[in-house]
């Protein structure tokens, strides 16, 4: 695929949609995500044209993460919807903000591992880190996860 | 939690917004990116330019001396430093094929030259001095009354060499703390003289240190050279017989009034 463009164009057609929609589950703004999503890609597409990526999808989803995480180094609870998105459902909200709390690197690992569905392996190169760090992340993100929407919903609730 | 929470995801991106232009704007941006690194490139390259040709600039004016310093002339005692004798001096340059095929070097001695003389030292293959050699060149119009060494006011009888030129040679060995070979010559188409000699080391009670460093038929050789008469400016001449500033010849070269 490095320098040709037609297989760039596909690349970038085919990720741009999955790419954007990590970004917003990390960012939580779509503005904000589409705008991540066109410079990953961008950098993707002028690497590629000099023959420096050898894994479109890794150095995609590294690039993005590297980025939000970035971004997000202060963990901000900001949920912005769309505008002239429809009602989103209040399991929705409370799910984006209990993500929110998470460390962003916390955050990258569910992200990628159960929403985007690479598998430990892919992650740790993604976001260079070993086999057990991705493991203890999922591990410690899905728990305070599951205790954020226990605890959201029964203030809901309650 | 994996499948429940993959199942709550996509609910979550109920109000994602449709996709518009991005590809092209991916592209449209891929192409900045491009160009900005190139610049930022160039700009690299011009900004390592600059400061390698700074730093030499900087080396050179700092490490190379600001004014060369003047070669040092080679004095009568420092016969171990003896210059090479093929050096830029048409006189020299005469001399030294002589005196280099007795393995031996010449060089100048000071004060080593004037309007019209030059006189140099040559030393062995030890660098041990043997001696001078004088040259100068006089402007004589009429008829020379060459000198007898053995009887001063007489006219010694002149032998012939090719060219025109006519010489008298005079080796004298009778005072061994100055011996000396030394020649004559005038080329009669233009009255142009010149006197060589060669003289031994004085003042050192060595017979043999005194012995001239060319031999008399090497200084003859050297005299009725008439490419000798040209290494000299057209304008350079000995007004003195043997005196001022012309070197001091055992036979003084007479001038008339």
């Amino acid at each position: 695929m490095s320098g040709d463009d037609d297989g760039l164009r596909d690349f970038v057609t085919s990720r741009l949609k999955h790419l954007r929609r990590s970004a917003f589950l990390m960012c939580g703004d779509w503005k904000l995500a589409t705008e991540l999503t066109e410079a990953c890609l961008a950098r993707v597409v002028a690497d590629s044209r000099r023959g420096a990526v050898a894994d479109p999808d890794v150095y995609a989803y590294a690039d993005l993460m590297e980025t939000c995480r970035r971004r997000n180094r202060r963990r901000e609870h900001v949920f912005v919807a769309s505008a002239g998105a429809g009602g989103v459902a209040a399991e929705s909200i409370l799910l984006l903000d209990a993500l929110h709390k998470l460390a962003p690197r916390c955050r990258a690992v569910l992200v990628l591992r159960h929403w985007d569905g690479f598998d430990a392996d892919a992650v740790s190169a993604m976001l260079d880190l070993d086999d057990e760090r991705v493991a203890a992340y999922e591990r410690a993100g899905l728990a305070a996860l599951e205790r954020l929407l226990t605890d959201s919903e029964a203030a809901l609730t309650g | 939690m994996t499948v429940q929470l993959n199942r709550l995801l996509e609910h979550v991106l109920d109000g994602e917004p449709p996709l518009g232009d991005e590809i092209d704007a991916v592209f449209r941006r891929a192409d900045r990116l491009r160009r900005r690194r190139t610049q930022a490139l160039i700009a690299a390259a011009v900004v390592v330019v600059a400061v390698v040709v700074a730093t030499g600039y900087a080396l050179t004016t700092l490490l190379m001396p600001a004014k060369v310093a003047s070669t040092p002339v080679a004095s009568a005692g420092a016969f171990s430093a003896a210059l090479p004798s093929a050096v830029a001096d048409p006189v020299l340059a005469l001399i030294a094929p002589i005196v280099d095929g007795r393995k031996m070097h010449i060089y100048p001695r000071p004060p080593e030259r004037g309007s019209g003389w030059r006189q140099y030292s040559i030393a062995d293959r030890d660098g041990k001095p043997r001696g001078t050699v004088e040259v100068a060149v006089y402007s004589i119009a009429d008829d020379l009354c060459f000198p007898v060494l053995a009887a001063p006011g007489k006219c010694a009888k002149t032998r012939w060499a090719p060219a025109g030129i006519e010489y008298v040679r005079y080796d004298d060995d009778r005072d061994p703390d100055w011996q000396t070979h030394q020649i004559i010559a005038r080329r009669i188409t233009d009255g142009r003289t010149v006197a060589v000699m060669a003289t031994g080391e004085r003042g050192t009670g060595d017979a043999s240190r005194a012995k001239p460093g060319l031999t008399g038929a090497q200084v003859e050789q050297l005299g009725t050279d008439r490419r000798l008469f040209d290494t000299f400016g057209a304008s350079e001449q000995c007004f003195a017989p043997s005196s001022g500033d012309c070197p001091a010849f055992k036979v003084p070269v007479p001038l008339g009034d």
